[in-house]
């Protein structure tokens, strides 16, 4: 299903493009949203949920940006990275009161708010002032007032900052189970790759103001349509199959007794490798093709947008 | 914490009704109102002041009733009458009060804790913000400056009513006079310290700003317009507030003996307290709608 369609979107301030002739169709379940800052992440954003005038045509969840911003919003859930509690309240009271704002009927947006807590690990302290909470449990209010009023789409904004390692898991965690759980698909902005490399099924990538990559995270990872890179797993004895590989024209390096990576020469295809390996007496156990992190990958796709611009 | 369990206490995707947007509004008002009865002296102290003050003006009517107030100027009242304006002029005090607890922070305090991105990320608009926030904190101010002067005027309409029918009908012309006033007073003490608050980004400096126009800037005007008898008297909002009191209860001194004649205009008050409402009205929209831009965004 189709999330965001963007046509020839773009925003300008004064003389600064934020946005120029932006297309894409995002679908996913879990869609990381990365681009250096600038890029135009948060200009994006506010044009999505139609708090900003915008050229072209946005729409949400087939709902038009330019006109729909109020019901975009209701069924949109968003966490903010900064701290945006109202922290003079406990965390079932924002919630609730998110849910009321949201148009829920006060007596279900008090039920959600509880639901949604619980959701998100807080159910012993929901009663608590929320300024006397750690950074975690701050995250996870907000993860839960995103959440109260039951939206189809949900705008997580770096929402593993300022946690500590097992936090971070644990969030992570609460945001790979909520497509399943809760039937909707997020949008994960974060600067934390390697969060992306964990949760997220399709990447958007931003850079200076237009959209530079958009697919699943494995098109993202194999972009470069190139599967001659290979990680070999043998049971003994690599550094034999890789002198074995080399004189054939591979490139090769040992990682240990038992992995090499392996970089075969143009047209040359695994059964090389399974052909040299039976010559040296060398049994393979796996071949895999090697895929760049998604670290690499963003690195790549800004990376060579810069050389253009250079 | 849940020790990475993750609960859903069964839930299911809401497929109810959802209020229109355009109720938003008193979800705010509502939550403005019970943000302010939350602790003693945040409101509930200065309602007990507005209570005392009324049962100090029932006792002016109801036991002093012909004892002279003797006012300066060579004007004495008697108690009974004086009792409104005796009471009207403490309210304005005690809702001043409510305005640096209350009202001069409100929007200052949501600036501060980036609550514009808990409002605006939602399909709460500038405008329902405001309705919420004048009519929660209206409806506060509005039992000190409506309802306990009404009880007041009642208790007066009372002690006419028990004399003879010549003597109440008069008086009920007091009801919507007092409703006039109050009102009035009401959106003044409400709407303007609301536009320092949206001004000033910090709820401390906002209160202090506030403070400063009320207590210092207001009364400066006041004094450069009875010396060069312009109409600047009228920018103090205490005084201007005063003087739609005298003028209305047609009483030509004040409880403290400041004629009717030392105030502005009628005229010029009402002109001032509506520009003064309007202007706030205007700079507070005007900042909601900065920061509703400005206040959701991805990742830095």
């Amino acid at each position: 299903m189709t999330i965001i369609e963007l046509s020839h979107l773009a925003k300008k301030f004064g003389a600064i493009q934020a946005l120029r002739d932006v297309n894409a169709t995002i679908t996913g379940n879990i869609i990381g949203l990365l681009g250096p800052n600038g890029a135009g992440k948060s200009t994006l954003l506010k044009c999505l949920l139609g708090l900003i005038p915008f050229e072209g045509k946005a729409t949400v969840l087939g709902l038009s940006a330019a006109t729909d911003g109020p019901a975009i919003r209701d069924r949109v859930g968003y966490m903010p990275e900064q701290e945006a509690l109202l922290t003079d309240m406990s965390a079932v009271e924002l919630c609730t009161y998110a849910g009321e704002l949201s148009g829920l009927p006060r007596t279900e947006a008090m039920q959600r708010a509880h639901a949604a807590l619980y959701y998100a690990g807080l159910e012993d302290k929901r009663y608590q002032p929320i300024e006397g909470y750690s950074t975690g449990m701050k995250q996870r209010v907000k993860l839960a007032q995103a959440l109260v009023h039951d939206p189809e789409l949900l705008f997580l904004d770096e929402p593993t900052n300022g946690l500590d390692p097992r936090s971070r898991d644990e969030m992570l965690d609460l945001i790979v189970e909520l497509p399943q759980r809760r039937g909707c698909a997020i949008i994960l902005s974060t600067h934390l790759l390697p969060d992306v490399e964990r949760v997220c099924d399709h990447a958007v990538i931003m850079h200076q103001a237009s959209v530079k990559f958009v697919g699943t995270i494995d098109e993202l990872r194999g972009a470069r349509g190139d599967d001659t890179a290979l990680t070999v797993e043998v049971k003994a004895d690599a550094a034999k199959l890789a002198a074995a590989l080399s004189e054939a024209g591979a490139t090769c390096t040992v990682n240990s007794p038992i992995q090499l990576s392996v970089d075969l020469p143009p047209q040359a295809t695994t059964e090389l490798v399974f052909r040299r390996a039976r010559d040296a007496g060398i049994q393979v156990r796996g071949i895999e093709v090697r895929r760049e992190s998604v670290e690499a990958a963003f690195l790549r796709v800004v990376g060579a947008d810069k050389d253009v611009a250079a | 914490m849940s020790e990475s369990t993750i609960h859903d206490l069964g839930y299911k995707r809401y497929v109810g009704t959802r209020q229109p947007s355009s109720r938003r509004w008193r979800v705010i008002a509502r939550h403005q109102i019970a943000n302010g009865w939350q602790t003693f002296f945040r409101y509930k102290a200065w309602l007990l002041g507005a209570v005392i003050v009324t049962l100090i003006a029932a006792a002016f009517i109801f036991i002093a009733t012909d004892q002279r107030w003797h006012l300066g100027h060579g004007v004495q009242q008697t108690f009974a009458n004086m009792a409104l304006p005796f009471a009207l002029d403490w309210y304005g005090r005690l809702a001043f009060i409510v305005t640096l607890r209350l009202g001069s922070g409100v929007i200052a305090a949501d600036f501060q804790r980036g609550a514009f991105t808990f409002y605006f990320a939602r399909s709460t608009r500038p405008l329902d913000y405001l309705l919420g926030k004048i009519g929660g904190l209206a409806t506060l101010l509005g039992a000190i400056l409506i309802a306990a002067p009404l009880s007041v005027a009642l208790m007066r309409i009372g002690l006419a009513g028990a004399g003879s029918t010549d003597a109440l009908v008069p008086q009920l012309w007091l009801v919507p006079k007092v409703i006039g006033i109050g009102l009035l007073a009401t959106l003044s003490y409400t709407i303007i310290p609301l536009a320092f608050s949206a001004l000033v980004e910090n709820r401390r400096y906002a209160l202090g700003v506030w403070a400063a126009w009320y207590l210092i800037a207001g009364p400066v005007a006041y004094g450069l317009g009875r010396v060069t008898h312009l109409p600047l008297a009228a920018l103090d909002i205490a005084a201007s507030v005063k003087s739609v009191t005298l003028h209305l209860l047609d009483a030509p001194v004040t409880p403290w003996g400041q004629s009717v004649y030392d105030l502005p205009s009628l005229a010029a008050s009402l002109v001032s307290l509506g520009i003064q409402i309007a202007l706030a009205i205007a700079i507070v929209l005007w900042r909601l709608d900065a920061a509703q831009r400005s206040g959701v965004g991805g990742a830095t």
